[in-house]
């Protein structure tokens, strides 16, 4: 039975080490509320690469779905893992620069995706596919403006 | 007393017994070492380990004896601090029959700074006061704050008429300048008054502010560098005498 923490992981290992991303930004952080209520000079010293906010999230959750089997009376159950990227990067002072930056940098995940974790992310799951888009909006984080951009996979996994 | 790096010293030994000069020293060859290691008693009497040393001739019922060393390669010369402690250990005799006397006193050698000295302030000593410093700016950025706050720190004290060459040991002045850079990098970093980055800058600028306040630094105006040194305060009233 495949947990949200395996499939996490491997993203963590395959996607967020891969140093086309570590090029990008090496803070990726496997939780969602990171960008909100920043206490600290700490945590906001966490979302920052060289100097300007960038960084990830990538976040996870499984839901059971039960089902029959049209034509009979067996009942199936599969899991639907349902993982959200996000990719968060000040708007800085070249507003058209981060804005292409930021699409550029979600479509590289994507690509990393299909391409290094395939059909079955790394055996995880039967097959994945993609779930949604939420577009380019601009954001406050930390007193900054900040841009966030978003894709959502589905993975389902016959139990 | 200060021994340069560089330069060849001489050293003036006075044993004392009880804050007493010894009296009726035999004649006899006396030894001096100099150790960059707290050295021990068994190592001085074995003569081992130091990086320099010289011997001299104590002349019967001296109470002092000289020792000439060759000058001491400084170990760390791009350091910022004017000072290093080594060690400097006798071993000489205070009675014809007796055994050898240790001593092992330490030894303070000195960078010359020179006169129009560089206060030397850098990226280490502002993240000692804030080591987060680099996720919010880059060190060029970081480097070029330093540089303008020093130079607007020397235009107020020579406005109060103390010029940076007379400032006989401006390194008290390096934390100063590191919360003024803090405090003005962040404060060029606020987006509205109260936001994170201005609270920071204040409250760096106001412990700028305190330490120079607190400090006293020492001003040498004579011509000879050491033989006039007086204090003075920074920042908070000025004493003039007349």
């Amino acid at each position: 039975m495949t947990t949200t923490a395996e499939i996490i992981e491997v993203f963590r290992e395959e996607i967020f080490a891969d140093p086309s991303i570590l090029e990008i930004t090496d803070k990726a952080f496997d939780y969602g509320d990171v960008a909100d209520d920043i206490a600290s000079g700490s945590e906001a010293a966490n979302l920052r690469y060289q100097q300007q906010i960038n960084f990830f999230t990538f976040t996870g959750f499984r839901e059971l779905q039960t089902g029959t089997i049209r034509g009979t009376n067996t009942v199936a159950s599969r899991y639907r893992h349902t993982i959200e990227i996000f990719y968060y990067l000040e708007k800085g002072e070249d507003p058209g620069e981060s804005y292409n930056k930021a699409i550029a940098a979600i479509e590289t995940i994507d690509d990393l995706i299909r391409l290094k974790l395939g059909k079955s992310w790394d055996d995880t799951v039967d097959f994945y596919e993609f779930a949604g888009i939420q577009r380019l909006t601009l954001i406050d984080t930390d007193e900054r403006k900040v841009r966030r951009i978003g894709h959502t996979y589905v993975g389902t996994k016959q139990i | 007393m200060k021994y340069p790096f560089g330069k060849d010293f001489k050293y003036k030994f006075t044993p004392l017994i009880d804050g007493d000069e010894v009296s009726g020293i035999p004649a006899h060859t006396a030894k001096a070492f100099v150790y960059d290691q707290q050295p021990t008693r068994s190592q001085v009497v074995a003569e081992t380990g130091a990086i320099a040393n010289s011997e001299n001739e104590w002349v019967a019922n001296a109470k002092t004896c000289e020792f000439d060393f060759s000058e001491i390669e400084d170990p760390d010369p791009d350091s910022a601090s004017p000072l290093m402690t080594f060690f400097i250990a006798f071993k000489y005799k205070i009675d014809a029959t007796g055994d050898d006397v240790v001593n092992i006193l330490g030894l303070q050698l000195a960078r010359p700074l020179g006169t129009g000295s560089v206060l030397s302030v850098g990226i280490e000593d502002v993240k000692k006061q804030y080591n987060k410093v680099e996720s919010f700016f880059d060190p060029q950025t970081i480097i070029d704050q330093i540089e303008t706050q020093k130079v607007l720190l020397r235009a107020e004290l020579e406005g109060k008429g103390y010029d940076w060459a007379v400032i006989y040991n401006p390194q008290p002045l390096v934390i100063a300048i590191a919360f003024a850079t803090l405090g003005s990098l962040f404060g060029e970093d606020a987006t509205r008054e109260g936001d994170r980055s201005d609270l920071l800058s204040k409250r760096f600028d106001k412990q700028s502010e305190g330490y120079l306040t607190s400090i006293r630094l020492e001003y040498d105006a004579s011509k000879i560098k050491g033989t006039n040194v007086q204090e003075f305060r920074p920042r908070g009233a000025i004493r003039a005498r007349r």
